[in-house]
């Protein structure tokens, strides 16, 4: 190639010249000027040429300008700008208090008044930031009087009314310089909600607010924020975008670690689920060449095979904050991101607080903070722990010396309910001594309503509506005050257990679960997956446990112990749909509709009425009996009939205490069960028992075998002798009654039997 | 972090690199692993009866997307996909009394081809999928006629360069090109990959010898700035195209993403445009679609993810790190940038495969 070498110069000395020249005119004069083409040779070419091709007249003409034009494959500037990406987004807001109802990644506050806290991720800045909030509220809410109050890292940002009713709306708080600090940041929505008609708890219940959390958070605008995202608090800020709304967070590349996969996997899903409080993280797979989401990825993790390992953040070419992680062989994970302080466990890791036996324990100590109430119903939950060994069957009494107030003149009926798991144990009426400190106001209880592992203390607040078909008066004056300086004193037990899955519930980590060839027929990767995400939300601070995952075809593998479990009923507790009381009669109801149902009862001849009564008697043996020997396994099948629910977990088999089963329903969602376990393990009001059944709407419904024997965990001794024996009896009290009177018998008839047998005459 | 140690890693990690990071065994991994992205691209661009069609230009189907198409279907090892646009193709573009395929076809007219010129880049795209389809679905007859049109290349569009007979030029099509003075020339047209599979599969050794001159030629051009759209190339060398696009634009941008095709990452073409790349190029934002060719000032810009993929592979193929700026495939774009992103993902498989998309 001599030619273009020898004109080097040539080109940007023309490229002057030509930029002048309107291209496209002279584009299309080549385009409509054959003539102007040449041959191979250099000569002319004629059209007839191109008639050769056999062409129509006025077909065939060479347009090379439509070919040439640089336009043509250029967007239109409108269709240009609807792909451009999004100038801003939200560090979104995660929702710490996982007792709120969350779906579609929008939580629903019920109440008159409530504090909701959640973390938020940010980087420190010294220019002023804006947290944004989305909200719909009810249509019973009246909008004047309802409202929310902002605040950041205890500073408060500001109040405004709960005036998005029909859609939902954005109202912004400005944040001031130096409120935000780099990582977590607390945030805490109070909201005041009042009924436009009514006043009371009636009306209470009817108030709320949706929080919509993917669009509630800080504001990152992209201009101005994207170089400072490239660290691991810009990673975090994302990750907490890209899984609002319970979205799934990419993991690329995991398979390019052949062998080592699974451990990434299995610490990544661990980790990021204890660095990041709210619901659990859900992980998504994908190899690097992957489509675009309906929605914009705002971070994900990439993993690199590489000689060397490393972590590194980059802005992604698709905008979103990317962790890569560049694996060697053999890394070990924890090593690799232990640099990494942010991507550690959070508080939300930590289970409730342990209360200690045979000591008044303030409230304070286990995060009952004093609170003012001043509406009309309130319902307070707070989960404290009792020592793995406690066990008291007995009668033996719990104290609560209770430090309230309440106000003076307040509604007839208004009254405080105190609660322990989910049992009132004293209703306190507000009337009478009001407007003074009550301190130390005794509350006994027993103290067998609590048991080992996690609690629930309860405060039920009612008012009524004076009058209660008139909106409440705006006054936010308190009608009760719980001081934080009540004690809760509870009994002293010897160590012990009894067989129950709620120790083995706690204790299950990532690394509990348990598949066999079956379980893939009703559990997904992804499934366990999130599973595992849910169970990484707290360590297990005891003996590890085991989780069982089970198929509907696998059911026959469930140790059933000595109770006979009917597998029909236990697959038509996750399979049928929850009765309604429209399908379901009512007992008595089908006497009262009957009008033959007099002739029939008259026509009864006295063999019937034998034959009932002879049904009652033996119906009445058989509960005798079951309360004596109470290991048939009718009352479980009698309790599964009525059970429906989304998943159950067994635990039948008292030799396998530290293992549990699961079985789900194949319409169930695995990230609603993941929701509750999660929840469960922080909150309490989780399994127990024996069998246990998620309700559909998120609840535990729990089975306890009548026949379950306590033991003894530390030797027999003169100090734990009456309280363990009292333990033991207390647990199946007729059979031991039943047991010492047929031993008394025996012995009575012994030693009958020997003072006659000594006063015979013997010759 | 020596990216040839990515490889090397990627070794020892055994079975991931039998499972996809050799290069040979690229295209069998990336067939499974990405076949949604290949989905996405047919439900968009590629009608029912084998048409692709390009969105932006009135519907219209070129023999350049028709090529492309079907090169993808084999990449993808769609046989079916590929059937239907190889009939389609040879039904309405193959009216030519040679065996080149007519440039353009449009819908809704009487006269669907009313300009029966081809395009060499369709007609070369169009063969090398035939060459590709032949040895993957085991069908010779995909041979003879890319043979046919090879043949018919090299007698219509490969040309004496002017002023130096000795090489070859590859003509963007049978007619209208060619001046009294001078040729028009797209640098982009070269593929020097598909040009020598195609020569080594039919035996027309001219389409070699093109596609060597070729990278010479484009060679000459970066000396002095990025690719344009378009030469002149006459008896006094290689100029700036006096009638047509100067600028590095939508044309120019294919010739670094085939050179890193070709295995050629360090030519002179590839580099100037990867610092420019390097210079402008914001993740997540719009990516130059425009440049002038010598001061590099970008003109235009575009939030389509195609353009941005493939800067993000010019980047990386400059870098030094593991993996590049490439978003997610989308077909929420029009066909050429959907379909360039495709095909930054076959050459980044088939010789960069450290520039993974991050």
């Amino acid at each position: 190639m001599t030619a273009p070498a020898q004109h080097p110069r040539v080109i940007p000395a023309i490229r002057h010249v030509a930029r002048v020249v309107p291209a496209l005119l002279l584009a299309y004069g080549l385009g409509v000027s054959p003539l102007l083409a040449q041959s191979d040779d250099g000569g002319l070419i004629v059209m007839p040429q191109i008639e050769g091709l056999g062409l129509s007249q006025g077909q065939g003409m060479p347009d090379i300008s439509v070919r040439a034009d640089p336009a043509r494959r250029h967007a239109g500037a409108d269709e240009d700008v609807l792909r451009r990406p999004d100038e801003s987004w939200v560090s979104a807001l995660r929702l710490t208090d996982l007792h709120y109802p969350v779906q579609n990644g929008t939580a629903r506050i019920t109440g008159e008044r409530e504090w909701v806290n959640f973390d938020v991720y940010a980087l420190a800045n010294d220019t002023e930031e804006v947290v944004q909030i989305a909200t719909i509220a009810g249509i019973n809410n009246l909008p004047e009087r309802s409202r929310m109050r902002v605040s950041v890292n205890g500073q408060e940002l500001g109040t405004r009314n709960l005036t998005h009713i029909e859609q939902v709306g954005i109202d912004d708080f400005l944040v001031p310089a130096g409120v935000l600090r780099t990582g977590r940041n607390q945030v805490q929505i109070e909201l005041r909600q009042q009924h436009r008609i009514f006043c009371g708890p009636e009306a209470s219940y009817d108030l709320w607010t949706d929080i919509d959390l993917s669009r509630s958070g800080l504001v990152i605008r992209n201009t101005s924020d994207s170089g400072r995202l490239t660290g691991l608090d810009g990673f975090m800020m994302a990750l907490a975008a890209q899984s609002s709304g319970g979205r799934a967070v990419s993991i690329r590349g995991l398979d390019a670690l052949g062998s080592e996969a699974a451990i990434w996997r299995d610490f990544l899903v661990g980790t990021f689920n204890q660095a990041l409080a709210g619901m659990p993280l859900v992980f998504d797979f994908t190899s690097y060449w992957t489509t675009q989401a309906d929605t914009r990825e705002h971070a994900r993790i990439t993993i690199l095979p590489a000689a060397e390992s490393r972590v590194r953040f980059v802005i992604a070419g698709d905008g979103a904050v990317v962790m890569v992680l560049e694996v060697a062989q053999a890394t070990d994970p924890q090593q690799l991101l232990s640099g990494i302080n942010a991507v550690s466990v959070q508080d939300h890791d930590k289970r409730p607080p342990l209360i200690l036996p045979e000591m008044d324990v303030p409230f304070s100590s286990f995060g009952v903070e004093s609170e003012n109430f001043s509406q009309r119903y309130a319902l307070r939950n707070h989960a404290f722990r009792l020592p793995d060994d406690w066990l008291v069957l007995t009668a033996a009494k719990a104290r609560i010396y209770l430090d309230y107030a309440y106000a003076t003149n307040l509604p007839a009926g208004s009254m405080l309910l105190l609660q322990i798991n989910g049992t009132t144990v004293r209703l306190l009426p507000l009337r009478g001594e009001g407007g003074a400190p009550i301190t130390r106001f005794p509350i006994d209880f027993e103290a067998r309503l609590m048991h080992p592992g996690t609690n629930v203390l309860g405060f039920e607040l009612f008012v009524p509506g004076d009058p209660p078909t008139l909106p409440c008066a705006a006054n936010d004056a308190p009608v009760l005050h719980i001081s934080d300086s009540s004690t809760l004193h509870v009994p002293y037990s010897p160590s012990m257990s009894i067989p129950d899955m709620d120790l083995a519930f706690a204790a299950l980590s990532p690394d509990s679960l348990r598949l066999n060839d079956m379980s893939g027929r009703a559990y997904s990767q992804m499934d366990i997956l999130t599973l595992k995400a849910a169970l990484a939300r707290t360590r297990a601070a005891i003996r590890p446990s085991i989780l069982h995952l089970i198929s509907l075809d696998d059911l026959g593998s469930i140790p059933t112990g000595h109770y006979a479990a009917d597998r029909r009923l236990l697959e038509d507790a996750v399979l049928l749909p929850p009765p309604t009381d429209a399908l379901v009669p009512q007992p008595g109801m089908d006497r009262l509709d009957d009008p033959f149902l007099q002739r029939r009862v008259e026509q009864r001849s006295m063999s019937l009425a034998f034959s009932a009564g002879w049904d009652a008697v033996m119906e009445r043996g058989r509960w005798m009996f079951e309360r004596v020997f109470p290991s048939s396994g009718d009352q479980l099948n009698r309790w599964l009939a009525e059970q429906r629910g989304q998943a159950v977990l067994f635990q039948l088999d008292a030799t396998r205490p530290d293992e549990i089963w699961m079985l789900r329903g194949p319409d169930s969602d695995m990230h609603a069960i993941a929701h509750a376990v999660a929840r469960a393990r922080v909150n309490g009001g989780g399994p127990r028992g024996q069998v246990t059944v998620l309700t559909r709407d998120g609840n535990w419904e729990s089975w306890l075998a009548p026949d379950r024997r306590p033991a003894l965990l530390e030797p027999w001794s003169r100090e734990n002798f009456r309280a363990a024996m009292g333990n033991i009896v207390s647990a199946r009290p007729i059979f031991y009654t039943i047991l010492m009177l047929g031993l008394a018998i025996i012995s009575a008839v012994v030693a009958l039997r020997l003072v006659i047998s000594t006063r015979e005459h013997k010759i | 972090m020596n990216r040839r140690r990515f490889l090397a890693s990627g070794a020892t990690f055994g079975a991931a690199l039998a499972a996809g990071h050799a290069p040979a065994l690229g295209q069998a991994r990336i067939a499974q692993q990405a076949r949604p992205v290949w989905d996405s691209w047919m439900a968009a661009y590629l009608r029912s009866d084998g048409r692709v069609v390009d969105t932006l230009q009135q519907e219209a189907s070129h023999s350049e997307g028709q090529g492309y198409g079907m090169l993808a279907a084999t990449m993808f090892e769609d046989e079916a996909a590929f059937r239907l646009m190889y009939r389609w193709t040879e039904q309405q573009l193959a009216l030519r009394p040679d065996a080149l395929l007519a440039w353009r076809w449009l819908p809704g007219q009487a006269n669907a081809v009313p300009d029966r010129n081809n395009a060499s880049d369709g007609d070369l795209f169009y063969a090398w999928a035939l060459v590709r389809a032949a040895a993957r679905f085991n069908d010779r007859s995909y041979l003879t006629r890319a043979a046919e049109i090879a043949q018919a290349l090299a007698s219509s569009c490969i040309v004496p360069m002017p002023g130096a007979s000795d090489k070859l030029v590859f003509l963007p099509a049978a007619f209208g090109f060619r001046h009294d003075t001078h040729m028009s020339v797209n640098p982009s047209y070269y593929m020097p990959l598909a040009m020598r599979d195609v020569a080594a599969a039919t035996g027309v050794s001219a389409l070699a010898a093109c596609a060597q001159h070729g990278e010479v030629l484009l060679e000459e051009i970066a000396r002095d700035g990025l690719v344009p759209d378009w030469v002149d190339i006459s008896e006094r060398g290689v100029t700036v195209s006096e009638a047509l696009s100067q600028n590095a634009g939508y044309e120019a941008m294919r010739v670094p993403l085939f050179l890193i095709w070709s295995r050629l990452q360090q030519h002179m073409a590839v580099r100037r445009m990867a610092s420019v790349y390097e210079r402008s190029l914001q993740p997540g934002r719009e990516a130059p679609t425009v440049v002038e060719p010598l001061s590099g000032v970008v003109l235009e810009t575009s939030a389509d993810p195609g353009y941005q993929a493939l800067a993000g592979l010019v980047v990386c193929s400059a870098g030094q790190g593991l993996g590049a700026l490439i978003p997610p495939f989308s077909a929420d774009q029009p066909y050429y940038p959907a379909t360039l992103q495709l095909f930054t993902m076959f050459a980044a498989t088939e010789t960069m495969p450290e520039c993974v998309p991050l």
